[in-house]
């Protein structure tokens, strides 16, 4: 019985547990008051213009504050609404990366693709029976850092680099000689330092319900590490360029027990991104780590450590049956790009926004040397130039095969 | 199912809409009839007592009450309750009732527990209990694709994600089964 065939059976058994007779009665409509046509007696009639006169008055004066402090910090929307059709799709751009790397997650090649112009430049397959769950860039546009996990047996990931020739066709997969517990996680689990000396790690544990992140020296093969609570939705790992800071994002840190430091007592439920002090590893430390936001979905910390960066979506109407799932084909998102202090989470500007999204999906990378992030939406993936505050589309979904599952992203 | 879309714009209370109201009670009582069984058993490989999963999968109907006159298409009702049974169990404040079981002694053992008992054969059980021990959304998938029989497409609509991570997260979660009930032989 293969491992499908197996989790059918289990399903199958579990389900048979519940009996039909155990299923209770549908439930009766909700009774609600006919509100609108309920005449007002009373005090109710006498308080509904004065309460809805206060209302409207405090909804133009926050709306009134809210534009004015916009206005005078400059943190309003600097950059377009940009729809990523009316761009010039794959147009060239100085200063990017030259080669991004696409991992799928399963035993299919790495994929490297030229940025200028969309196109497969390589592909580097998988030693048999092993994957590329992770994938890493140094700030060379040449370096990459690839994890190689089995798919079956040893729940154990190796580091491997990998070296692009002027063309950018991989070279052969060179071991690094180090070894991480654990499988790597979905989204981002490791993030390099631009020098490539530094990386850091996420895994989740086999079957004990946690996982840990890590911080390797990949010259001297030192190795920091903490246990963690998986994280579920996405790591997102990113290191400063010095390697003092490594942010990530975690949903469930309340679920770690005992708490090693001061982050692990907060009680979260939010996707959150919290920030370790990692001071290049001799000192590092958790306890100095804290919680930056309690919303973000994708980030990542800018280079010098100062800022994150981090998109969200909304939805752009409201949803034909609000919080739902189902239904968000027929409504569209806009992706917004955030500027936020580092050290407070406060929020410093809106970078950009990307509506008329088929989906709320945003996944982010920062370049190495930390110039650009790239970040895939779900019309495909456009750059963002972080000294010039200017965005442009690297490939559109049609390029880019979506069907195609990218599990890990890098450039 | 009825595939007509649902009634007319004139919200307020009128004779069309108190029969339209019956019809939609009567349709929404059809599809309960029809789902509620394998939605709740769907939500208890999710959530691990049928408590909880019952409470989801009424809630979910509940809301298709006061959701039914917003349906474009009352024909994809189907898919709107079952993403309301899966944000019940994820998102919801019951999943913070089953995200407490973990932290607090437990009254009902999840399914898959040794102490539940409930399942014949310890292969299953393991099973289980690994799957239990995945990231949320892979458990999702799993429990979506071979449970449910939905196609990659359905799951990835009802997630809300695309199809490629559907794909990608199943055959992740795949693996590690496979490596973790492997390493339990």
């Amino acid at each position: 019985m293969n491992i499908e065939e197996r989790l059918r059976d289990a399903f199958e058994a579990a389900a048979g547990t519940v009996p039909p007779e155990a299923i209770r009665a549908c439930p009766d409509p909700p009774r609600r008051r006919r509100r609108l046509d309920m005449p007002l007696y009373g005090w109710r009639r006498r308080a509904l213009v004065p309460v809805a006169t206060a209302v409207a008055v405090a909804v133009i004066v926050v709306g009134a504050s809210i534009a004015a402090s916009q206005l005078l910090t400059g943190n309003h929307h600097r950059g377009p609404n940009t729809p990523y059709g009316q761009l010039t799709v794959g147009a060239p751009y100085r200063g990017l990366p030259r080669y991004f790397i696409t991992s799928a997650g399963d035993t299919s090649p790495l994929t490297v693709r030229d940025t200028s112009t969309g196109s497969i430049t390589g592909r580097l397959a998988p030693p048999h029976g092993m994957f590329f769950p992770a994938v890493a860039a140094a700030a060379d546009d040449r370096t990459f850092v690839v994890a190689v996990e089995p798919t079956s047996g040893r729940c154990a990931a190796g580091l491997y680099r990998i070296q692009l020739d002027s063309r950018g066709r991989p070279g052969g997969l060179v071991p690094l000689g180090i070894t991480v517990p654990g499988t790597f996680s979905t989204d981002g689990g490791l993030a390099l330092t631009p020098d490539g000396r530094i990386a850091a790690y996420t895994t989740y544990h086999c079957g004990q319900g946690n996982g840990e992140i890590g911080i390797i020296n990949l010259r001297t093969h030192q190795v920091r590490k903490w246990s963690w609570a998986i994280p579920e939705d996405q790591a997102g790992l990113s290191l400063t360029a010095d390697g003092r800071l490594l942010s990530f994002t975690d949903v469930l840190l309340a679920r770690t027990t005992p708490p090693p430091g001061p982050i692990m007592g907060i009680p979260v439920t939010r996707p959150v991104t919290v920030e370790l002090a990692t001071d290049a590893l001799p000192g590092a430390t958790l306890e100095r780590g804290h919680v930056v936001l309690r919303s973000a979905g994708a980030q990542a910390i800018s280079s010098d450590g100062t800022k994150l960066y981090a998109c969200t979506e909304s939805p752009a109407a409201r949803p034909a049956v609000p919080g739902t799932l189902g239904q968000k084909r027929n409504q569209t998102f806009t992706v917004t790009l955030r500027a936020y202090d580092a050290r407070t989470g406060q929020p410093l500007s809106v970078l950009h926004r990307w509506p008329n999204q088929a989906t709320d999906y945003c996944q982010l990378s920062r370049n190495a040397s930390g110039s650009f992030l790239l970040i895939r939406l779900p019309a495909g993936l456009v750059w963002w130039n972080i000294a010039g505050n200017t965005a442009g589309p690297l490939l559109p979904a049609t390029g880019l095969p979506f069907g195609e599952p990218i599990s890990a992203l890098s450039w | 199912m009825e595939a007509s879309g649902p009634a007319p714009a004139n919200r307020r209370e009128s004779p069309s809409r108190e029969l339209s109201t019956s019809d939609a009670a009567s349709q929404i009582a059809a599809l309960y009839r029809e789902q509620a069984l394998r939605l709740t058993r769907a939500a208890l490989l999710l959530v691990g007592d049928l408590a909880t999963a019952e409470d989801i999968v009424q809630e979910a109907f509940c809301g298709l009450y006061g959701g039914w006159w917003r349906l474009r298409d009352t024909a994809k009702a189907g898919a709107y309750v079952r993403a309301a049974v899966l944000n019940g169990c994820c998102r919801s404040v019951l999943r913070d009732r089953s995200r407490a079981r973990r932290l607090l002694p437990p009254h009902d053992p999840p399914v898959w527990s040794p102490e539940a008992a409930a399942i014949a054969g310890e292969e299953r059980r393991e099973a289980l209990e690994a799957v239990a021990s995945l990231p949320r959304r892979a458990r999702e998938v799993l429990v979506l694709r071979y449970y449910l029989g939905l196609a990659d497409q359905e799951i990835a609509a009802a997630l809300g994600v695309s199809r490629g991570t559907v794909s990608s997260t199943a055959s992740r979660a795949l693996a590690v089964l496979a490596r973790e009930l492997e390493e339990q032989q």
